[in-house]
């Protein structure tokens, strides 16, 4: 019994069984593409890679913008530092930021590590220094956190936040990671 | 059916051609035709390793754009490094349409 399968349709499949395979890589929880860890004489460093941060309010200014953000934990030290890239539509010194939580807000200091213009925008590049409990608890929380900057020159700034979608996704691989430095301490 | 069947393989065939020889995204151990994720050193200093990281990306899509800044220089800067220890990167492609390559700095 003969059974004919036309080219076009082989074509497709082909096509098909291609984006699948590429999918494997992608959509599959990897945490080896969330951070990196390393030995340090000090103990262990880990490095979460850069993520971004939606802007969920502008602020009083009137100042709205894009923040991206990574964060980096010696074990040794028990803080993390959290350094982050806030664009803005308009110059905006930022010298702190506010962590807005379920358990409160919680204000630091931010040190400014350069400030670039882009072609529509500013850039500052931050650092700031967390406790690791306090930054442990905002990522078991059930609602994602709001990280408002704020500056001496110009007052209150944009607040960025991770929409829910985004924060049910990223909650296990920080949990994880959590895990991970428990582990290794 | 035809003209559906030469397209997708011309497309196919520049895909992997992009992605054969794009120098960028050649790693140490050598690069997937279809899916590449590939992590390697890329050099090391004298200075000790310290507790500061800084990336900088750079990506390219479909083989017809390529954009970014992925320079250890970059990297230095985004984490206030002066002192390097080492540099790492990371080269990730699917089937050539969406490839980056990202350079990870350790230093203080």
């Amino acid at each position: 019994m003969g059974f004919s399968v036309p080219a076009f349709s082989t074509m497709k499949r082909l096509f098909v069984l291609f984006s699948l395979l590429s999918c494997v890589g992608v959509s599959a929880q990897n945490m080896k593409n969330f951070y990196r860890q390393a030995k340090h004489d000090e103990g262990t460093l880990y490095f979460v890679l850069p993520r971004e941060m939606a802007c969920c309010e502008a602020g009083p200014g009137g100042f709205s913008g894009s923040l991206s953000y990574d964060y980096t934990y010696l074990d040794a030290r028990d803080s993390v530092a959290m350094l982050m890239t806030v664009a803005t539509d308009g110059v905006f010194e930022a010298d702190s930021v506010c962590f807005e939580t379920v358990r409160g807000a919680f204000g630091f200091g931010a040190e400014p590590i350069y400030r670039t213009a882009g072609k529509r925008e500013w850039r500052s590049r931050l650092r700031c220094v967390v406790p690791y409990d306090l930054w442990a608890e905002m990522y078991r929380a059930s609602e994602p956190f709001v990280l408002r900057v704020y500056s001496s020159k110009s007052g209150a700034g944009p607040g960025f936040s991770d929409k829910r979608k985004t924060w049910k996704k990223i909650r296990p691989y920080f949990g994880t990671l959590q895990e991970t430095i428990r582990l290794n301490r | 059916m035809k003209n559906f069947k030469s397209m997708l393989a011309k497309w196919s065939v520049m895909a992997f051609a992009v992605a054969g020889l794009s120098s960028c995204m050649v790693t140490q151990a050598g690069m997937g035709g279809i899916y590449t994720n590939v992590k390697q050193g890329e050099g090391v200093t004298s200075n000790s390793r310290g507790s500061k990281v800084g990336t900088s990306k750079a990506s390219a899509y479909v083989g017809i754009i390529a954009v970014g800044d992925a320079s250890i220089e970059a990297a230095a800067k985004s984490a206030g490094i002066t002192k390097i220890s080492h540099v790492d990167s990371q080269k990730k492609s699917i089937l050539g349409i969406v490839s980056s390559t990202t350079t990870v700095v350790y230093g203080e």
